[in-house]
């Protein structure tokens, strides 16, 4: 079940792109991106999920310059949950695989990611309508400092969480 | 005990802190999304828990057990306060067969439990206890891990071989055995006629020759004696690997020998010679068996330089009539050099010499087991044991691939002692 999840989530990874720009190159690189991450799963090695992981951002990074559609939001938050997906999906595979008793914390594993991902979604959707009814009147030098900014915050958070 | 971050954690926050340069170099705010759902599973774990595992207990079934059985051992522990999944990590011997770590979530009262059952694989003392414990929060961001121990120790005795042509002792000593001596006495085994005179009893009459000599004539009969009977165990070396080694063979085969002597009344004392020198007085009954079953169960190899000497040994420990049974992989000189002493002195000796060119082929290379150097090896071997035969040593080859009893056979009868110049 968690395996079938990872492979989910591969799919997910190497569709985002496509839904961006669908091309037959972006496919092709979804398709190694998609690998790379079914790999992670079967091995399974976080190491290779965050490779394949990276790579599928700079997949879905290339068409975003090259193209502006509706759907980018919303092909990132399916990338997003994507690789929340299969990080949870190779954790869980690394590190239960072989216990005795994995049967059991399946469905409160996959209830958890569930919930993530649920909630995930709502935040996606409180700050687009959020963002899109302040950055109306913004400068584009402004949405950029915003931006920064915002990057700025969310990377010392993480780091106010690992050093707590 | 706080939680520390786990590789997840990492792996999350590099594809974040990945997407977020690439969200500010590229000045697409769609990049930022990505990390959206890794945020909040991150912001919503629980990271400034402080957890402890509390009332930790550890209990294993009572009593020894036998090689191959079962160990029923029992874990039990509180998580405070209550976390995600929690990993349950025995380190148990290598006597055990390993088992898989145990995975479980925390019960409403922050309750861990589990009931294992390795398998006895050898014979040893076990001695284990120690049990980690690593508890995740739910996210998987976050681990931390603790160690707990209550040491028990229980023994795992041999499983006996089956015997049944037991060596006969040259001396047997007290009465109430079932040796034949060379006394006349009370046995079963006949030994003589002789005429009858006043006190013999009646039921002793031969009626036939009494008929045909025409004077009353008794049967004389062999008087059955109990024997006293020494197990020797060489540690100083071990061939192949458990539980097939040639000490496990060793361990079965005394534990089979004490079983089918004592059965027969006799006294049965063990001794272990290597690095150390550990021994159990001879005795006789259950309780002895249970006694010797749990020195068989202490036997390990110690490696040492300090040689102690049999032959100065007292005579409560090792009686000067007592049938010495050696089981040896017969590598090791220090143990032949005192096999020949203890001969020389007059004793009754049987070696069984295990052959363990069989025990050892899995681990030598295979040029080692080619059959030309396998034969110079048997011939050095047959040597050695005509050698100790010269000194009176009662010696056979044993294959551990076939029943003792085919060993046992050669050296069953005593032989008369050749003095040796």
């Amino acid at each position: 079940m968690i395996r079938l999840s990872g492979w989910c989530a591969a799919v997910m990874v190497a569709i985002a792109p496509v839904l961006v720009f669908p091309d037959l190159h972006v496919f092709e690189a979804g398709a190694v991106v998609a690998v790379l991450c079914v790999a992670a799963v079967l091995v399974p090695s976080l190491a290779l999920a965050v490779v394949g992981s990276i790579t599928a951002l700079l997949v879905f990074a290339t068409p975003l310059l090259l193209t502006h559609t509706a759907y980018a939001l919303f092909a990132a938050l399916l990338l997003g949950i994507g690789v929340l997906m299969l990080f949870d999906a190779t954790h869980f595979e690394s590190r239960f695989a072989r216990s005795e008793g994995r049967a059991w914390i399946i469905s409160n594993h996959l209830a958890s990611l569930g919930a993530a991902v649920l909630l995930s979604l709502i935040t996606a959707l409180v700050t687009t309508v959020g963002v899109s009814m302040a950055s109306q009147e913004l400068d584009l030098l402004v949405r950029t400092g915003l931006v920064a900014f915002g990057g700025i915050l969310v990377i010392a958070s993480l780091m106010w969480k690992a050093l707590q | 005990m706080t939680f520390r971050s786990s590789p997840l954690f990492h792996a999350a926050a590099t594809v974040i802190a990945w997407a977020v340069c690439l969200a500010i170099a590229l000045d697409r705010v769609e990049l930022l999304f990505v990390t959206l759902p890794l945020l909040v599973r991150l912001m919503w774990s629980t990271r400034n828990m402080m957890v402890d595992v509390q009332a930790f207990d550890l209990t294993v079934e009572a009593g020894p057990r036998t090689e191959g059985e079962q160990l029923a051992i029992t874990i039990t522990a509180v998580i405070e306060p209550r976390t995600g999944p929690v990993e349950i990590l025995p380190m148990l011997p290598a006597l055990l067969t390993p088992l898989r770590a145990m995975v479980q979530l925390p019960r409403p009262d922050g309750a861990v439990g589990c009931e294992l059952a390795p398998a006895c694989r050898a014979t040893g003392m076990l001695d284990f206890g120690v049990i980690w414990f690593r508890l995740w929060d739910r996210s998987g961001f976050w681990v931390a891990e603790t160690r707990k121990e209550r040491r028990v120790a229980v023994p795992v005795y041999p499983r006996p071989t089956v015997i049944r042509a037991l060596p006969a002792p040259r001396q047997p000593g007290a009465p109430f055995g079932l040796h034949p001596s060379r006394r006349l006495g009370g046995g079963t085994d006949f030994a003589d006629i002789r005429p009858f005179v006043p006190g013999d009893r009646m039921r002793r009459i031969n009626w036939t020759v009494s008929a045909r000599t025409g004077q009353l004539h008794v049967n004389e009969f062999f008087a059955e004696r109990s024997a006293t009977v020494i197990l020797l165990l060489d540690s100083f070396s071990e061939v192949g690997g458990r539980p097939n080694s040639s000490l496990d063979h060793c361990l079965r085969a005394a534990a089979g020998l004490a079983m089918a002597y004592l059965r027969h009344h006799d006294r049965v004392g063990l001794m272990e010679f290597g690095g150390l020198l550990r021994w159990t007085k001879p005795g006789a009954g259950p309780v002895q068996y249970a006694t010797i079953l749990h020195s068989l169960a202490r036997v390990a190899l110690a490696p040492s330089f300090l040689l102690q000497d049999l032959a100065a040994l007292p005579e409560t420990m090792l009686p000067r009539h007592a049938l010495i049974i050696a089981l040896t992989p017969l590598l090791d000189e220090r143990f032949v050099r005192m096999i020949m002493r203890l001969a020389d002195q007059g004793r009754d000796i049987v070696l069984l010499a295990i052959r363990s060119d069989e025990l050892s082929q899995g681990y030598v290379p295979r040029r080692a087991n080619d059959p030309l150097i396998r034969r110079l090896w048997l011939l050095e071997r047959d040597t050695l044991l005509r050698e100790l035969r010269g000194h009176g040593v009662r010696a056979a080859h044993w294959s551990p691939s076939l029943p003792i009893d085919t060993a046992l056979q050669t050296v069953s009868r005593p032989v008369a002692r050749r003095q040796v110049a």
